[in-house]
């Protein structure tokens, strides 16, 4: 993309100083004048046609926008007729090739609009279009995006994996969309398709899968979830402690507390801040003494965490807290009072 | 041989000026062809995918910082505003810096805050905090009390305090789009490597806005902020988006910003004594993560996020752009050692040298082109139409750049709806070309020379109308606003005719109810310091400066009563050179070279001048004397003198005499005589009638000669000192000051207009300009003529 940037700039620049090039020397073949009164007014004749052309695409183009508007006002109805017609049983599929070949958007948008709208064998023909028209997309990012929510249509259940894999190696902004496209399916998984993806051997699979259900915010039980969270990796690990209140929900304090135990000593920062908020979401009370040793935390994103934690606990966290407030360590005695503070106006989810 | 030295070096700066013009111009070209093209392939979210990111978790959390200094009018609307920006993890973090109004006040009893035992998070350095505020009720705000300290100070407690992965930061009288911060953190998503962005600001003057959002968008009417306008388009669009392209963005508005937080701390956050410290944060960045060869990017949003108000006042406009271009030199000489430096890259080949040479130092240039211009054409060494022709390419260049602008927000952006919005557009981007333009590259220049010369910064003084201001604010700031500026227009105009203790005594009464009134104060102290009365003067003109740092009428009113308070005898003289340029129809163009030494005596004013003029092939000398003694207490004359030794332009001798008179509140009368000793001899009779009314001097003015009769009528706005004023002058007759020459005569059957303007340009410099146009009654017909005169001057 970026070569073909540089590609059309150079180009345009390229043939604009021809055009003065070639306007200045007409303009001292033609006439009497001067190279420098030739350049000079080269410059400004070009210029001046420069101008006059750029308004005139301009509104060149609000007409073609105009004109395009009116195809598709004209194109959809039609698009929508053979749709429905080979939704129950004749074969439209050459006179919506035609019709692809006029307006591929059109088709795209109404194509997938009669997708979300069909249920059953009608929906099924519908869908055998989608490849054979072309319609899954794959340039750009935003075509990524079209392909992962048309492959949603397409049947979530059927495409999880295929999907979890493809999201992948994507950045971030692809893999929150894909997550929230397949929210509303969550349900409707199979434990054991979300129990492949966490089984990868790739890593950044089961990390995108981790980020899916915390991203679906739903409690799930998910098989094999638990060996997550002493996996050597520590963003997989981080990743298993952010998502373990959906994943586990109905996981024992007993078998989830020597995770979290352990991994507020990890090395790693993020596991260490992963693990303390995780110890306070699912109120974790074998892990209060290990939180509080982390208001010490070198680090200040563990040390809050462990004070917010303690401060959701209750009880021994409190206790842990106050003593901590007396603490000669100021900053872990601020942290303290702060995530005190917070609990008693029942403002902890600020931390 | 000195001619031909001079001539040589003329021609060599002329050829270095037209290869810069040629090389600025070309590199305008490309940014914003190249601004085109990445704007073509960028894609915008759709509906669908944006909602979907506003949901999900995994975005990161962002700690919006907006410093505020004595915000209290605002301060409600625009925190409402910023805690109602749609992004799934955002808490706001406001920075009050030692404000002396109710800011802190306002916010705690609005927003139910409680002083919270929070602690920062890291340790950029900043003035003491006060105490860190939060709020009861369920809403994500911060409130930071600090001791004042600046902005950066401000931005770098706001930083400390910020837990979220990304930092925004963000004036608090800015509006933010809804989405703004969505937009702005796209980059983050894209790619982990990415430690700053930034967004387009766009002008909101002329703008609907409701409830703290912009709900209509439409090009500003007034003229001013509609040229700001296209500016900024032009700016954003082209510059920035190439720049962007290229991993070579210098500057994030410090307007809106968003920053890796981690990155941000560990580059030392904002420099307190940067005065730009928006680009120089960014060019730090740049700089230390260049060094350490990382990868990183930072990117500009081509999105509209920000909307801010652009000054309307020509004042406030100039100490913005003063501020601006002391901010670029204070960055650029910072970071010298970038500069065609390749072990940085693309920031030290390219976008350094161009800030350097086009952005830094680029004003100047272009104001010694249009100095060298003027000169070429006064002695001949340039042809007019050559000269008239490259204007015409400058200008054009000029046009096309700003519609290419305009025509890129239509392509790609369209925030503006309306044809006439558009149409406005296209409008402001031919005009703003035909002067906005030069003066901008006057106060930059400015800029630049008390950037050099280390002129420090302050919290930039900004006036505003207001987004949501209603009716009911308008009427009262209608009616308050036209009393108090009657109120000192009163004090001012008493004060001009003598009755200085009743314009004290309004004053006093202004200041009483208004403490905040800076013209006021400033006037105050300079009526104070005309009666002698320093120590008082001093303290009101040193409280006007506290609170306008900027105000240029206070720091001239305050140095003048430095020097008078030390009694050293008011001496002030002048030296001016330069010369005119009288391009004459089907004739020979007159031109002129003079300097004149003014000395301020004891009995008044006295000017020893030497001219020399061609024409004709002609060449001509004059010598001549001014007097302007005082006579009574509002009266004093003008004697004049010169000689000729050649008479070949010139008369041989020319004497002449007036008598000026003031009487009543701002009203002076003269008469007087002028001999012009020609071949034959000319006698020219001459009065006039003059009115001072605040700033303003109105001037009518007749000549009577033995053949014809000439009136001429003068507008003069005075900026703040006799020495700077603009001013306008029309007539049927010689439009010069004074009668000196040939042409003056035979331009005295004449229909003329000229403008002439006198300013500093960076003490003790400062430069006279003149230009004009007239048409002649000849016996035969008509004739065109105009002219134009630079005079350089310098105070000793």
């Amino acid at each position: 993309m970026r070569a073909a940037i540089w590609r059309s700039t150079l180009l345009t620049a390229a043939i604009y100083g021809a055009a003065i090039a070639i306007v200045a020397q007409l303009l001292r073949t033609g006439t009497n004048l001067g190279r420098d009164m030739s350049l000079a007014l080269a410059f400004a004749l070009v210029q001046m046609v420069a101008i006059i052309l750029m308004v005139a695409a301009l509104f060149a183009r609000k007409q073609v926008n105009v004109i395009r508007a009116a195809r598709s006002r004209r194109l959809v109805p039609q698009i929508q007729d053979a749709l429905a017609m080979h939704a129950i049983g004749f074969d439209r599929s050459a006179l919506l090739q035609q019709l692809r070949r006029q307006s591929s958007e059109d088709v795209r948008q109404t194509l997938f609009a009669v997708l979300a709208s069909t249920r059953g064998e009608p929906r099924d023909r519908v869908s055998s279009l989608v490849p054979a028209l072309e319609m899954l997309e794959t340039r750009g990012q935003q075509r990524v995006i079209e392909r992962i929510r048309d492959l949603v249509r397409l049947g979530p259940a059927e495409r999880f994996e295929q999907i979890v894999t493809e999201i992948a190696h994507q950045n971030l902004l692809l893999r929150a969309v894909a997550a929230e496209e397949l929210a509303p399916h969550a349900a409707s998984f199979a434990s054991s398709q979300i129990r492949h993806a966490l089984q990868a051997s790739d890593p950044q699979v089961i990390v995108a899968a981790l980020e899916m259900l915390r991203s679906w915010r739903r409690a799930l039980h998910v098989d094999g979830f638990l060996p997550l969270l002493v996996h050597e990796n520590a963003g997989i690990r981080a990743n298993a402690f952010l998502a373990l209140p959906y994943a586990a929900a109905d996981a024992t304090q007993e078998s989830i507390a020597p995770a979290i135990i352990k991994a507020l000593d990890h090395e790693d920062t993020a596991v260490r801040a992963a693990a303390a908020t995780a110890a306070g979401r699912m109120r974790i009370m074998l892990a209060a003494n290990a939180l509080g040793a982390r208001l010490s935390d070198p680090e200040r994103v563990v040390a809050v965490a462990a004070a917010f934690a303690l401060a959701a606990l209750g009880g021994p966290g409190d206790v842990l807290l106050q003593r901590a407030v007396l603490s000669p360590d100021r900053t872990a005695a601020s942290m303290a009072f702060e995530a005190l503070e917070k609990a008693a106006l029942g403002r902890l989810e600020v931390a | 041989m000195i001619v031909d030295i001079l001539q040589r070096a003329f021609t060599l700066i002329e050829t270095m000026l037209i290869v810069y013009v040629a090389a600025i111009n070309a590199i305008y070209l490309l940014l914003i062809l190249l601004g085109y093209f990445v704007l073509r392939r960028e894609r915008e979210f759709p509906v669908e995918t944006r909602e979907q990111l506003l949901r999900s978790p995994l975005l990161p959390s962002i700690a919006v910082v907006a410093p505020a200094y004595n915000e209290a009018a605002t301060c409600r609307t625009s925190v409402r505003n910023m805690l109602a920006l749609r992004y799934p993890n955002h808490e706001v973090i406001v920075v009050n810096d030692g404000s002396k109004d109710d800011t802190l006040k306002i916010l705690i009893e609005e927003f139910k805050l409680y002083r919270s035992g929070r602690i920062a998070f890291a340790s950029l350095s900043h003035q003491p905090i006060r105490g860190v505020y939060e709020s009861r009720d369920p809403i994500r705000l911060v409130v930071v009390d600090k001791e004042n300290g600046g902005k950066a100070d401000a931005a770098n407690a706001g930083i400390n305090v910020a837990r979220a992965d990304l930092v925004c930061i963000a004036d608090s009288d800015s509006l933010l789009e809804h989405d703004s911060l969505l937009y702005v953190a796209k980059p983050f998503l894209e790619d982990r490597t990415t430690i700053a962005t930034g967004g387009i600001v766009r002008v909101v003057n002329g703008c609907r806005v409701e409830g703290g959002q912009v709900t209509e968008v439409h090009a500003p009417r007034r003229l001013l902020p509609l040229f700001q306008a296209v500016e900024y388009l032009r700016a954003f669009l082209g510059g920035r988006v190439a720049f962007s392209f290229l991993n070579s963005l210098l500057i994030i508005s410090g307007a809106f910003g968003l920053f890796d937080r981690k990155a941000v701390i560990e580059a030392g956050g904002y420099r307190q004594d940067a005065i730009g410290e928006d680009m120089e944060l960014v060019t730090r960045l740049h700089r230390l993560w260049r060094s350490a060869h990382r990868p990183y990017r930072i990117v500009f949003v081509p999105e509209p996020v920000c909307w801010t108000e652009v000054p309307e006042r020509m004042r406030i406009l100039r100490s913005q752009r003063n501020r601006w271009q002391r901010g670029t030199v204070d960055s650029v000489r910072r970071h010298m050692q970038m500069l065609l430096n390749p072990r940085f890259g693309s920031v030290g080949l390219i976008a350094f040298p161009y800030f350097f040479l086009f952005e830094m130092i680029g004003p100047a240039i272009e104001l010694l082109g249009y100095e060298m211009t003027l000169f070429g054409l006064a002695f001949g060494l340039i042809a007019p139409r050559l000269a008239v022709l490259f204007l015409i390419v400058s200008i054009l260049f000029g046009i096309l750049l700003s519609m290419s602008a305009v025509a890129l927000e239509e392509l790609t952006k369209r925030r503006y709806p309306g044809p006439a919005d558009l149409a406005r557009l296209f409008g402001a981007a031919i005009l703003e070309n035909l002067g906005f333009r030069q003066l901008l590259t006057i106060w930059r220049t400015r800029g630049l020379i008390d950037g050099l010369r280390g002129k420090k910064k302050g919290w930039g003084i900004m006036e505003r109308r207001g987004f949501s201001a209603g009716a009911l604010i308008l009427a009262v700031f209608l009616i308050s606003g036209s009393a108090f500026a009657q109120d000192v227009d009163r004090a001012r105009q008493l004060a001009t005719a003598g009755q200085r203790r009743e314009a004290l005594q309004i004053l006093e009464q202004r200041i009483a109810v208004a403490p905040n009134d800076i013209d006021a104060m400033t006037l105050y102290g300079r009526v104070l310091s005309w009666d002698g009365d320093f120590p008082r003067a001093r303290r009101a003109l040193q409280w006007a400066l506290l609170h306008d740092p900027e105000n240029r009428d206070a720091r001239e009113a305050l140095a003048r009563v430095e020097q008078w308070s030390v009694r050293q005898p008011v001496v002030r003289n002048e030296v001016m050179f330069g010369g005119t340029y009288d391009d004459i129809q089907d004739s020979d163009a007159w031109r002129e070279a003079e300097i004149g030494v003014k000395s301020n005596l004891r009995f008044g004013a006295a000017v020893l001048r030497g001219a020399h003029a061609r024409r004709f092939d002609l060449n001509d000398d004059q010598l001549g004397i001014e007097l302007y003694p005082r006579v009574g207490a509002k009266g004093y004359l003008y004697l004049d003198a010169g000689y000729s030794p050649h008479a070949r332009l010139y008369p041989r001798s020319r004497y002449g005499f007036e008598f000026f008179q003031g009487f009543g509140p701002g009203l002076e009368a003269s008469l007087g005589y002028r001999r012009l000793n020609f071949a034959t001899a000319a006698n020219i009779y001459t009065g006039s009638l003059s009115k001072y009314e605040r700033d303003w001097l109105f001037t009518a003015r007749g000549y009577h000669s033995d053949q014809t009769n000439s009136f001429q009528v003068m507008a003069r706005r005075y900026l703040g000192s006799a020495d700077r004023y603009v001013g306008l002058h029309v007539g049927k007759g010689s439009t010069r000051e004074e009668i000196r020459s040939i042409t003056d005569l035979a331009a005295l059957d004449s229909l003329d207009a000229a403008a002439d303007a006198r300013f500093g340009i960076a003490a003790p410099w400062f430069l006279q300009l003149r230009a004009g146009a007239g048409r002649e009654r000849l016996p035969n017909g008509h004739r065109r003529h105009a002219t134009a005169t630079a005079l350089l001057g310098l105070h000793f």
